[in-house]
């Protein structure tokens, strides 16, 4: 026991599900902020401020009370961050999806370079990290997350939601098809099912364009079955882009893994995992975003970070618990 | 409001073809007359770079990229289109710098590259239409080309004749005082 | 003064007049419309506001239709234009085209009948004024070589509503989720896993 104490985990670890929330939602409203920069960037392009609609004349004024500071040219200065999750311009810097390099290679059969280049920063952090995009950046996750405790709020006030299991490699072959899909239509269908990317899409239509899209109609439909049929469910078992992370993420270097020295069998790590995984029997798997709720939720700090390629094997009842407690009074009376 | 307006305007226009009652009517297909922002490639190789992530829209400063829902076909949803009549592109070409799949091509800012790697459609004058060409001399079109002299030349009355160097930017299109306007941008990538 | 110098003069001053012109014609600055700036065409208040089109290819003919302003208003004055150009050989249409608008709803009344316009300089143009804001269809009816042509567009009068009843869900449904994640963050971890205990029994 003693023992125990004295190998407390690192304290931050704890707080990493905070700094979490703090990503997803800083990317959010970056998202909401981005589409409202440029519309005012088009109105100083145009010198157009006296033509202005009064509604118009307050949004540049605010915009620009927030951009001053940052640029003497928004015209230009402000072209420095554009763009979504799916694709961004990051100063000069291209980032991409992983699955848009891979749906334009099935749809055009062909590379383009710089457009590979631009996702190997993503696709690098998840050889490292796992599929960590899906519960640190995924503008969707926010949503998602939002949605599962509106759905346990439903249940405690009496309107029980139901939560089917399907097989999750089902988003495998999402992918699989989208892939196949692509390369016969010659046009990179997934894009228009990958809710990261609908968001942003549609967050800048609304803003820029005066509405939203179809895209925004099959989000809903994403948050309803989420809702009324299986937790989580779109990223669960359909994300083609989860998917690819998952597989690139198989043999990831940092993973979540449970000390069995601590752990008293309280299977508060399985309930608060968004992705149904099975921490409390070491089941972490390909699928784990290391998203930390499991390490911010343990009583017992039994939960950690370790670099390691692979899963530990199943270790077995916590030695905190009734049930290996019950099991090694049985093996000393023997 | 005003993007998706018109696009409903040219649903409307092809649900009216799809009635039964005038179906005799409807011989030819509908489409939809639209260009490709500058420097794009052709049609089917632009579908199948492109990676819908809408940034061509996000840098352009005169907001002239739309984009598609269903109008187009399921092939070209959230592609970019530009409507020359509803606005011009200006051709700043920051969309080619911007665009990440190589859909658009990056194309310097100066005259030479323009002219070589800038395709979007030809200027067609009607004359039937055109108020140069009914004696009331105009010339607005002229005076809006980015390149003129270059892509439009005028004649007697500043009667407007379209050269082969015209790239299809539209702004003749959109500043034409006739309505409907007598100067209309053919697409190139049919 | 002897009339070769006059001549050289002349000459000279034809020059000058000429390069100043020239170089006037030909700095950037004198160009029609510098590259990269911009069309006005923000809003309906704007110096040059923009009009709304429809461009249909139907039967022989591919037909362009716009209302002026693009975002009309009860009690203003509006004008619908209309121009029909044969595919084949490109002659214009110069019968007579009927303008009728109706109510843009399912179960629509009678259309009522605005005008018959004769072609001016091939354009047929019909102006009218809606007394109350809301959605009409306008419909432009005429008949070449003995088939009927129908052509229909949708207008808005008046403003439209700020956000569309799509954006209007979508809001909802996001204050909701915000809103119950924030009131109710301390009872949410222990209902997850009260829920998710639950789950595991049955």
């Amino acid at each position: 026991m003693t023992e125990a104490v004295a190998k407390r985990r690192f304290f931050l670890w704890r707080h990493l599900n905070k700094l979490r929330w703090v990503s997803l939602t800083t990317i959010f409203v970056m998202l909401i902020a981005l589409p409202y920069i440029h519309v005012y960037q088009t109105f100083v392009a145009a010198h157009a401020y006296d033509f202005l609609a009064p509604s118009e004349k307050q949004l540049y004024d605010v915009v620009e009370f927030f951009t001053a500071p940052l640029s003497n040219d928004p015209a230009e200065d402000l072209d420095a961050i554009k763009g979504t999750i799916w694709a961004g311009t990051f100063f000069g810097f291209k980032l991409s999806d992983p699955l848009a390099a891979l749906g334009q290679i099935s749809a055009s059969k062909g590379v383009y370079l710089p457009l590979l280049i631009s996702a190997l920063v993503p696709i690098g952090l998840t050889l490292v990290f796992g599929r960590f995009f899906c519960g640190w950046i995924c503008p969707a996750t926010l949503l998602y997350e939002l949605n599962t405790n509106f759905a346990a709020i439903l249940n405690r006030l009496g309107f029980p939601m139901r939560r089917r299991h399907f097989d999750r490699r089902l988003k495998y072959l999402v992918l699989a098809i989208g892939v196949v899909l692509a390369a016969m239509t010659g046009s990179a269908l997934m894009a228009a099912v990958y809710p990261p990317a609908i968001i942003g899409r549609e967050i800048y239509y609304a803003i820029a364009l005066g509405g939203f899209g179809a895209g925004a109609v099959f989000f809903v439909f994403t948050l309803l079955f989420d809702l009324l049929v299986a937790r989580r469910g779109f990223c669960r078992y359909i994300c083609p882009g989860g998917a690819l992370y998952s597989l690139l993420g198989r043999y990831r270097l940092v993973r979540i893994q449970r000390v069995v020295e601590d752990c008293n069998d309280c299977a508060k790590c399985n309930a608060v995992c968004e992705f149904g995984l099975d921490p409390l029997r070491d089941g972490f798997g390909q699928e784990c975003n290391n998203c930390t709720a499991c390490i911010a939720v343990c009583p017992t700090d039994a939960l950690t970070f370790r670099m390691r390629l692979q899963d530990q094997p199943d270790q077995g009842p916590g030695h905190l618990g009734r049930h290996y407690r019950k099991c090694s009074a049985t093996r000393e009376a023997a | 409001m005003k993007r998706r307006n018109f696009l409903l305007a040219l649903q409307a226009g092809a649900v009216a073809l799809a009635l039964p009652k005038f179906a005799h009517a409807a011989r030819r297909r509908f489409s939809l007359r639209y260009l490709r922002p500058p420097g794009s490639l052709p049609e089917d190789e632009f579908l199948s770079a492109c990676i819908r992530c809408g940034q061509c829209s996000e840098v352009c400063p005169n907001r002239c990229i739309e984009y598609f829902g269903f109008e187009n076909g399921l092939a070209s949803v959230d592609t970019p289109y530009i409507i020359p009549r509803e606005k011009g592109c200006i051709l700043c070409m920051k969309c080619g710098d911007v665009c990440p799949s190589g859909a658009i091509r990056p194309i310097e800012r100066e005259l030479e590259p323009i002219l070589e790697g800038v395709k979007m459609g030809r200027a067609v004058v009607d004359e039937t239409l055109c108020l140069s060409f009914q004696g009331k001399s105009c010339g607005v079109c002229y005076r809006a080309c980015p390149l003129p002299d270059i892509a439009i030349t005028v004649g007697m009355m500043e009667q407007p004749h379209v050269t082969d160097q015209c790239v299809g930017c539209g702004l003749c299109e959109r500043s034409c005082i006739q309505m409907p306007q007598a100067i209309r941008v053919i697409p190139n990538h049919d | 003064m002897q009339p070769r110098t006059l001549l050289k003069q002349i000459a000279a001053g034809t020059g000058t007049v000429c390069a100043v012109i020239g170089a006037l014609v030909w700095s950037p600055a004198w160009g029609h419309h510098v590259l990269g700036r911009p069309a006005y065409a923000l809003n309906e208040d704007s110096n040059t506001p923009p009009a709304l089109q429809l461009e249909v290819q139907i039967g022989d003919y591919f037909v362009t239709s716009m209302v002026f302003p693009a975002f009309p208003k009860s009690g203003k004055p509006t004008r619908v234009h209309l121009y029909a150009r044969h595919l084949d050989d490109g002659t214009p249409y110069t019968g007579e085209v009927r303008f009728l608008v109706r109510d843009d709803k399912w179960f629509a009344d009678e259309p009522e009948l605005l005008g018959v316009q004769p072609p001016d300089d091939y354009v047929f143009r019909q102006g009218m004024v809606f007394s109350v804001d809301g959605n009409y269809i306008i419909s432009a009816e005429f008949e070449a070589n003995g088939e009927p042509y129908v052509i229909d567009f949708p207008l808005r009068v008046g403003r439209p509503a700020p956000i569309g009843p799509l954006g209007f869900a979508l809001g909802t449904i996001i204050i909701v989720l915000v809103g119950v994640s924030v009131i109710q963050r301390r009872r949410l971890l222990t209902a997850r896993i009260r829920h998710e205990h639950q789950d595991a029994r049955s």
